[in-house]
Order: C-alpha cells, then sequence, then structure tokens
C-alpha cells in the first residue's frame, strides 16, 4: 500500500520542483501541438535554437526576459500577502497607455522633460490600478480577483484604441503584437543591445532589492506574517489592509514601470508593448515560489519558453497561440510540482489491523 | 437628445437587447453554478470563447446549430471535468488554474479556427437559431396606441427559443438552489464543506460534478453568442464576454434572479450601444465591450456589500484539511 504524507518540503526538493515544473511545461507545449495535428518532429532542437541558438534569438530572448522579471516580481509581492492580483497585465498596459497619451499630449515639450514624466506616470498608473480594487476589497469586499482581470481588459482596451491596432483581447503571448507607438514620443536613440542590458540591469537590481527587504528587514518579517497567516498578524496588531494596500501599490508601479519603459523604449529588444508578459508574469511569480531572487532565473526561463514556442510555431506553421498555451502549461505545472513536494510517498508493508472497539465512554481518538 | 432616447424604440432593439443577453446570462449562470459550490472558475472567457469556436465549427460541418450547441457543451463539460480534478481533489490554486484554463483554451481556439483567423470576423455564415414563428397582428383602423403596444410586445417575443430556454434556466436552476437536496448539497460544498462531508457526501465529486455543469453552460453560452446571433466568428467580439459573465455572476452574489437582472441590464447596453454605434457609422465592437466591462466593474464594486464571498470562498481549507482517513 502506498500512502502519501504531508510534511514540509525540503529545501533541495523545493528548489527541484519549479525546475521539474518548468521541464514538464517545456515537453508537454509540443505535446500538445502534435495532439492538435501539426509537426512537432524535432520540437525541442527547434524551441532551443529559436530562444538560444542565434544572436538574434537570444537577444530576443533577453529583451523579454526584463520586464517578465517586473510582471514576475509585481505578481509575487502581491501573492505573498496574499492579494489574489491577476492584473499585471493590465497594470503593465496601464503604464504604457498613460507614456502613450502623454507622448501625444507632449508634442511640443522638451524629450528629457517627457521621458522624466512618462517614467513617473507609467508606475502611477499602476499603482492606481492595483491599489484601487485592493482598497475595494478592504472597505467594500469586493473580490479583488475578479476586478483586476476585468481591468486587463479595459487597459487592453483602452491601449488599442490609442494605437489605432485591431483588439485581439487575450493576444498571443509574445512578440507578435506589437503595438506602433506614436512619432511624436521622444525615442532614446538607444542600440538594440544596450536597451536589453539596462533592462535586465534595472530588473535584476530590483529583484535584489525585493530580496533584501523582504529577508532581512522588519518589512519582510510583517509581509511574512501576513503571507503566513493574516488573521494571526491582525491580531499581532499589524495593519493587514494597509499594508495590503500598499504593497498592491508597490506591485501595480513595479508592472506599471514596466509597460512605461517598454514604451518609452529604455528597455526590450524592438521596442513596443507586448501583450501577455502580465499573464506570463504570473507564471514567472509561481516558479519562483517565495524568493524574489529566484524571479531572475524564472524570467529567464519563461522568456526561452515564449521565444522557443515562437519559433516552434512559426517552423511548424502553426498559430503564435501556441505561446499562450506554454504559459498555460506552466501556470498548472507549477503549483503542481510544488504541491507533490510537500508530500512524501511512503510503502506501508503492513496493513493496519482493524481497530478494536473503544470501550463504551471512552472519547473516541481522532474524531473527524 | 431624443435620437439617443429614440433608439427603444426602434425595430427590433428589444430582441436583440435579449440576444445580447442570454449568452451572458447563460454563461453567468454556468460561472453562478461553479461558484456556489465553491469553485471559483476562472476559466469562463476561455470556456466562452472554445465555446463559441467550437459551436461555429461544429455548425459548418453538421449544417444544424443543435450540433453547435451539442459541440460546446461537450467541450466545456471536459475542460470543466480537467478544471474541477485539478482544483478540487489536487487542491492547485482556483485562481491561477482558472487562468491557465483561460490562456490554455484560448489558446486551442485560435488552434481550432484556423491560422489564417486573426481577429477579423469570418465572413462565412453558418446557421442560426431561428427566432420563433409569431404571427403578425392585422391592421386595423382603430385603437391605434393598443396595436402599436402589442405589435411592440409580439416584436419583444421574436426570438430564438434558445434564448427563452436560457431564462427557464434561470429559474430551474433557482429551484434546484433552493427547493432540492441537491441544490443544499452543492450550496453547502461552497459554504460549508465539512457539513457535506459529516453527510457521507462527496465534497469533490460535487464540485466537480458542479464545475462539468457550469463549464459547459459556459461554452454553451459561446456557442449560443455566434448561433443566435451573427452566425460568424470574431474574435474581436467575442473576447472579454467570458470574463464580463463571471463578474455578473460574482456581482449578482450567485444568485439566478439577480444575475438575470443583470444580464438583461448589459443585453440591453450592448444592444444600445450597437444601435448607437450604427447612427455613427463606425463598425467596431470595442465600445461594445468597454460599455460592458465598466458597466461589470461597477456593479461589481456596488453590490460587493451583499455578496457572502467570503462565506463561500474562506472556507477552501477545511475541504483540504480533511483527511483520508479510514
Amino acid at each position: 500500500m502506498i500512502r502519501f504524507e504531508k510534511r514540509g518540503a525540503p529545501l533541495a526538493l523545493e528548489i527541484a520542483a519549479p525546475v521539474l515544473a518548468g521541464l514538464a511545461a517545456a515537453v508537454l507545449t509540443p505535446a500538445t501541438l502534435a495532439l492538435l495535428g501539426y509537426p512537432a518532429r524535432s520540437a525541442f532542437a527547434v524551441m532551443a535554437s529559436g530562444a538560444f541558438g542565434s544572436g538574434a534569438a537570444l537577444s530576443a530572448t533577453f529583451a523579454m526576459a526584463a520586464p517578465l522579471m517586473l510582471t514576475g516580481l509585481a505578481s509575487l509581492l502581491s501573492f505573498s500577502v496574499r492579494l489574489n492580483n491577476l492584473g499585471a497585465e493590465g497594470q503593465l498596459l496601464g503604464g504604457a497607455l498613460a507614456v502613450i497619451l502623454l507622448g501625444t499630449v507632449m508634442a511640443r515639450v522638451p524629450a528629457p522633460l517627457v521621458i522624466i514624466i512618462a517614467t513617473l506616470a507609467g508606475p502611477l498608473v499602476g499603482a492606481l490600478m492595483l491599489a484601487g480594487p485592493v482598497a475595494m476589497k478592504a472597505r467594500l469586499g469586493t473580490d479583488e480577483t475578479v476586478a483586476t482581470l476585468l481591468l486587463n481588459m479595459i487597459a487592453l482596451i483602452g491601449i488599442a484604441a490609442a494605437t489605432g491596432t485591431a483588439l485581439a483581447a487575450i493576444a498571443p503571448t509574445g512578440a507578435q503584437q506589437t503595438f506602433a507607438l506614436p512619432a511624436a514620443l521622444p525615442s532614446s536613440g538607444l542600440g538594440m543591445t544596450a536597451r536589453i542590458a539596462i533592462g535586465l540591469m534595472i530588473a535584476c537590481l530590483v529583484c535584489i532589492a525585493a530580496m533584501a527587504v523582504t529577508r532581512y528587514t522588519v518589512t519582510g518579517f510583517v509581509l511574512r506574517a501576513i503571507g503566513g497567516n493574516p488573521t494571526a498578524a491582525r491580531f499581532a496588531g499589524i495593519p493587514v489592509d494597509r499594508i495590503q494596500l500598499t504593497v498592491g501599490a508597490v506591485s501595480g508601479a513595479l508592472a506599471g514601470f514596466a509597460g512605461a519603459a517598454l514604451a518609452l523604449g529604455f528597455i526590450g529588444g524592438a521596442g513596443g508593448i507586448t501583450a501577455g508578459l502580465g499573464y506570463a508574469g504570473i507564471a514567472v511569480a509561481l516558479l519562483a515560489g517565495r524568493w524574489p531572487l529566484a524571479v531572475i532565473p524564472a524570467a529567464l526561463f519563461v522568456a526561452a519558453l515564449i521565444t522557443g514556442t515562437q519559433a516552434l510555431s512559426r517552423a511548424a506553421g502553426a498559430p503564435l497561440a501556441l505561446a499562450d498555451i506554454a504559459i498555460a502549461l506552466t501556470l498548472l505545472a507549477a503549483p503542481a510540482a510544488a504541491a507533490l513536494s510537500r508530500y512524501s510517498i511512503r510503502i506501508v508493508r503492513a496493513i493496519p489491523p482493524a481497530p478494536s472497539a473503544p470501550p463504551a465512554g471512552s472519547p473516541t481518538p481522532n474524531a473527524t | 437628445m431624443s435620437g439617443a432616447l429614440e433608439i427603444f424604440a426602434t425595430a427590433g432593439f428589444w430582441p436583440a437587447a435579449l440576444i445580447a443577453a442570454a449568452p451572458l446570462l447563460l454563461a453567468a449562470l454556468g460561472a453562478l453554478v461553479c461558484g456556489r459550490a465553491g469553485v471559483l472558475n476562472l476559466g469562463a472567457e476561455g470556456l466562452f470563447i472554445i465555446g463559441a469556436v467550437a459551436g461555429y465549427l461544429a455548425t459548418q460541418r453538421a449544417g444544424t446549430p443543435l450540433a453547435g450547441a451539442a459541440a460546446a457543451l461537450a467541450i466545456g463539460a471536459t475542460i470543466g471535468l480537467l478544471h474541477g480534478i485539478l482544483v478540487s481533489p489536487f487542491g492547485l490554486p482556483q485562481a491561477t488554474t482558472g487562468l491557465a484554463v483561460t490562456l490554455g483554451a484560448a489558446g486551442v481556439a485560435q488552434f481550432l479556427a484556423g491560422p489564417s483567423v486573426t481577429g477579423s470576423a469570418r465572413a462565412l455564415r453558418v446557421e442560426t437559431f431561428p427566432p420563433v414563428y409569431l404571427p403578425s397582428l392585422p391592421d386595423l383602423a382603430r385603437g391605434e396606441d393598443a396595436i402599436l403596444v402589442a405589435r411592440a410586445a409580439i416584436d419583444l417575443l421574436r426570438v430564438p427559443a434558445a434564448v427563452y430556454l436560457t431564462f427557464v434556466l434561470a429559474i430551474v436552476i433557482a429551484y434546484m438552489f433552493n427547493r432540492t437536496p441537491l441544490g443544499l448539497a452543492l450550496r453547502a460544498c461552497g459554504e460549508n464543506p465539512d457539513a457535506v462531508t459529516t453527510q457521507g457526501r462527496s465534497v469533490h465529486r460535487l464540485r466537480i460534478g458542479a464545475d462539468m455543469a457550469g463549464s459547459a453552460m459556459i461554452a454553451l453560452g459561446g456557442a449560443l453568442f455566434v448561433l443566435t446571433g451573427t452566425g460568424t466568428l470574431s474574435f474581436g467580439v467575442i473576447n472579454g464576454r467570458g470574463f464580463v459573465a463571471l463578474a455578473i455572476a460574482v456581482a449578482a452574489g450567485w444568485r439566478p434572479g439577480r444575475a438575470f437582472v443583470a444580464a438583461i441590464g448589459l443585453g440591453i447596453a450592448d444592444a444600445y450601444q450597437a444601435r448607437l454605434l450604427q447612427l455613427a457609422s463606425t463598425t467596431t465592437g470595442e465600445l461594445a465591450l468597454l460599455v460592458l466591462l465598466v458597466l461589470a466593474l461597477l456593479i461589481l464594486a456596488a453590490t460587493s456589500r451583499n455578496v457572502h464571498w467570503r462565506q463561500i470562498f474562506g472556507r477552501q481549507r477545511a475541504v483540504r484539511r480533511t483527511p483520508a482517513k479510514r
């Protein structure tokens, strides 16, 4: 007889679980492609070369990794204080939308000023787009999950209207959906490599800072207390609602910053905003688990998964929506692996003897 | 200004509103069945999309909209079974699992629809459910106002039978939840799973069943959107409606009657702005969706005090804690 027993996951297993989950997603994606009736011959080679095979492939992967780190960290922070925030997508697009609108309005303002204002406005819009639902949750009891999902769609429609692109609400994840920016926007005149490097540098620094705060400060302890047990934290005198609001604002600001930076073109490779980075960021957060630092490798992996999958679907002549399926598989595999790592499998030899009837009047053990 | 109000009196406005409301109501009822049993079905968006695609394609192949409805039901139930198993016995987090269903199903829908569909309307119309036949009134000289009113009433009723069935379904589901043992057990699954276990029923089985039924209804809602509407497939118009339906279910406090009212209201808003756009001679579906989304968000915010959300979803852990002891 095989028994599953719950226990805390050992550290090694806690690290191995997301790795295995990522591998599972990478294996199941071409399997799904084959299942849908497309040729998936030598799929892994195609995926690998699409993600790492050439200079262009590598730069596409790294360019996508930077915004993914930001949205991933944003999602991770809100998950860490028990906010079911699925709105990183909308906050990113909202930040980008703010930049696009500002760029159009301030066509005559000197470019450096526009860049500064826009860089501040993007995070502000992102922060408001999450602080709103969180405040509504605290004051009215509104469900923040559905509210953030609706805001995603609203932001997407806004950006489609502002840029005049056709609306594809759940657009395929990845580069395909690149929105054109108004010509009035000051291009920062950076080379592709510089953009990628700057993006990665900013994103990694933010992740390291987040790790430092959550690990080594009192604030971090408070966050972990709320994440561990909000009710207990409330009884311990921690203002849970207020801290959730603050973390929500920071999380939204991170996603909004990613959107603004993408729209301004000082991170990301080819420039322009890409759809699906927020949803992919949730997958990043699930892979990273409880460590902000782990967002960096997780984002690199998810970026490689997306670019690899895009190469695969191009090679097979399949829709680019395959990347969405890859993200969906990651979203399933990561928590599944984490849950499995919390169980140990024990093989029990002897069949336990039938419990003898307890003497009358004695309390029954293990009453459930 | 008067033109804006006259839209309400134009021929075919009220049938259009009912036809717009029915898919939303059906999908909201599906989300509601899941929600009452304690499953927050964030896969609604993907289910709605794949239901629409499956309904369109099956109708195209078989030539009858009934086949489309059946295909949507089957695919919805299958996805619901998978989602239910993942969420209930395996206890995966509901929010991200639902999002995975939405992304995955919407992705597969793109594959089913074919690589050529890129958000533009598919020109080829499939056969749709015809409106029920009603005789028109004879022209009488006298009592013109009464005849106008009667005509408007008959006009209102001239919608496909599937629309009526959806409204009847709302009543059936309300009856099921409030008056039958099954409904009580399902509600207990959401509000107090331990009570269900104590009764000797399986919470997991009930939740999976509710998830299958609810997901099938959401997918059927997507199919109805195509098969009672234009009969064409356009992702640009379909996208987002699953989330709107979910928001209706949440805002209605998981009550069928309130979901009915909300869906009719959104249907009217949808038909109204469609007419308004016709007047402005722009043919974009984006404004439709924006109006629906903002309205849904407002309803959600305005009604959240009444929603016993935490009662339903605050008790998730009770199930996971229940050990499988012999």
